[in-house]
């Protein structure tokens, strides 16, 4: 059959299916049967909301967070360590060639219409930029348990269909304004030397705090609603403008 | 106790789970296919409300997010070696499609070397047996933008293939002791 087209050849090498290896098949199907999908499916939301919030880069890499800060142990820092040590030695994750893990910061915490948003970021020593969160599922209260919080490590961050996606490799690079339920605003200051941003648009006029450890910070903005962006201006101790930029909230 | 939606769901993996394996092994090493197959039906038993009837064009859709999503099979697509291995464990086998192993290799070559979203639009119709159509859906392309894709890809095919009376007097194995071709 040397006369064939190669796009017949094609056809012909269509695969027959292979037969699932029967153990692991009915195993498989049983886990998957046993699965709570009501649980899953609220978790999954989280996890959308969570990506969402997470997944907005505003491409700026000037600062690093976690490697010279100092926390006390105990609390929220050491769960999340272990929450991201623990991802890091899963076999085939984002966490996998972590190295050192480099001490946690909190980003932001604060109240939204449905609970607590915190977010902590950590670098390691190979380069990873980690995170974990909790968008409504910790109370703010005490310590959180792994459970309560969703982690990982780098990823792709997906800005948008028309501008390719961008691989996480800064802590200024999390964050953004979000819409999706009541609006916030969120993330890691691209300069380091800022210690509050005021936050404007149509409606909105405020100045967050910038934090010293993690250069973070946050808020949830009820009077935003409606609003499809916001514009961000970074200042200095003495008030002197740093930087600016314009935060537009994802659509869908 | 089973449901009626245990045995509908249970009814699709054994039918549709070596399918949707046969997706998933041209896109990822073979370690990986399980898990890639695993989660797809996971996804889809957690909207299985959600899922069409039937569900196959919906599962290789969300395979195909599952492979996308694994970062060590976007390195894999990239080498075109890779991608030819990948092809080659997929593919039938020579005898089983009764053709030369060079001629099933030559074939294979120039799928592998096609842009990655016309070997999908062909595939996912040759291979997956999808119609047009549903082939259009996984990819999330109106018909006649598929049917476009698809041509351009049979066309690049076409392009690759030499006349029939070069490949006659291009023998796929040794005429003599020597190696004379």
């Amino acid at each position: 059959m040397t006369t064939d087209s190669l796009a017949a050849r094609v056809t012909d090498l269509a695969p027959t299916p292979p037969a699932l290896d029967p153990d692991w098949s009915e195993a498989t199907l049983a886990r998957i049967l046993r699965d709570d999908r009501a649980a899953a499916r609220a978790a999954a939301v989280r996890r959308r909301r969570g990506r969402r919030r997470t997944a907005i880069g505003l491409g700026l890499a000037l600062s690093a967070v976690g490697s010279t800060t100092a926390f006390a142990l105990g609390g929220p820092i050491d769960v999340v360590t272990s929450a991201i040590e623990d991802f890091a030695r899963q076999p085939n994750t984002t966490g996998n060639g972590l190295g050192e893990l480099h001490e946690p910061a909190l980003v932001a915490q604060f109240d939204t219409d449905h609970g607590v948003f915190a977010i902590w970021v950590a670098t390691s020593s190979t380069g990873k930029v980690c995170y974990a969160m909790s968008d409504g599922v910790w109370d703010g209260t005490g310590t959180p348990t792994k459970k309560e919080l969703e982690y990982g490590c780098g990823g792709i961050i997906w800005v948008g269909d028309d501008v390719p996606p961008q691989e996480l490799t800064s802590p200024d690079q999390l964050g953004g304004y979000f819409t999706d339920s009541e609006p916030l605003v969120y993330g890691v200051s691209p300069w380091p030397a800022a210690t509050q941003v005021r936050v404007q648009a149509p409606g909105v006029d405020r100045t967050l705090p910038v934090r010293d450890d993690s250069h973070g910070y946050g808020a949830a903005l009820p009077e935003a609603v409606g609003v499809p962006q916001v514009t961000l201006t970074f200042l200095d101790a003495q008030g002197q403008v740093l930087g600016t930029k314009v935060s537009v909230a994802p659509v869908g | 106790m089973s449901t009626p939606e245990d045995a509908d769901f249970s009814e699709a993996w054994r039918r549709d789970g070596p399918r949707v394996a046969a997706y998933v092994r041209r896109h990822v090493a073979p370690d990986d296919v399980q898990d890639v197959v695993a989660e797809t039906f996971m996804q889809a038993w957690r909207r299985w409300d959600d899922v069409p009837d039937p569900p196959i064009g919906w599962l290789i859709a969300t395979a195909r997010k599952v492979v996308g999503n694994s970062r060590r099979s976007a390195r894999r697509r990239t080498a075109l070696r890779d991608r030819l291995e990948l092809l080659d464990r997929a593919a039938r086998p020579e005898a089983d499609a009764g053709m030369l192993a060079t001629d099933r290799m030559a074939a294979l070559e120039a799928l592998a070397a096609l842009p990655d979203d016309h070997r999908e639009a062909l595939l996912l119709v040759a291979w997956d047996g999808l119609s047009p159509d549903a082939a259009a859906d996984v990819l999330g392309l109106r018909p006649g933008t598929f049917r476009v894709r698809a041509h351009r890809a049979r066309a690049a095919l076409a392009d690759l293939d030499p006349p029939t009376d070069l490949r006659a007097a291009t023998p796929s194995r040794p005429l003599t002791e020597g190696g004379l071709r």
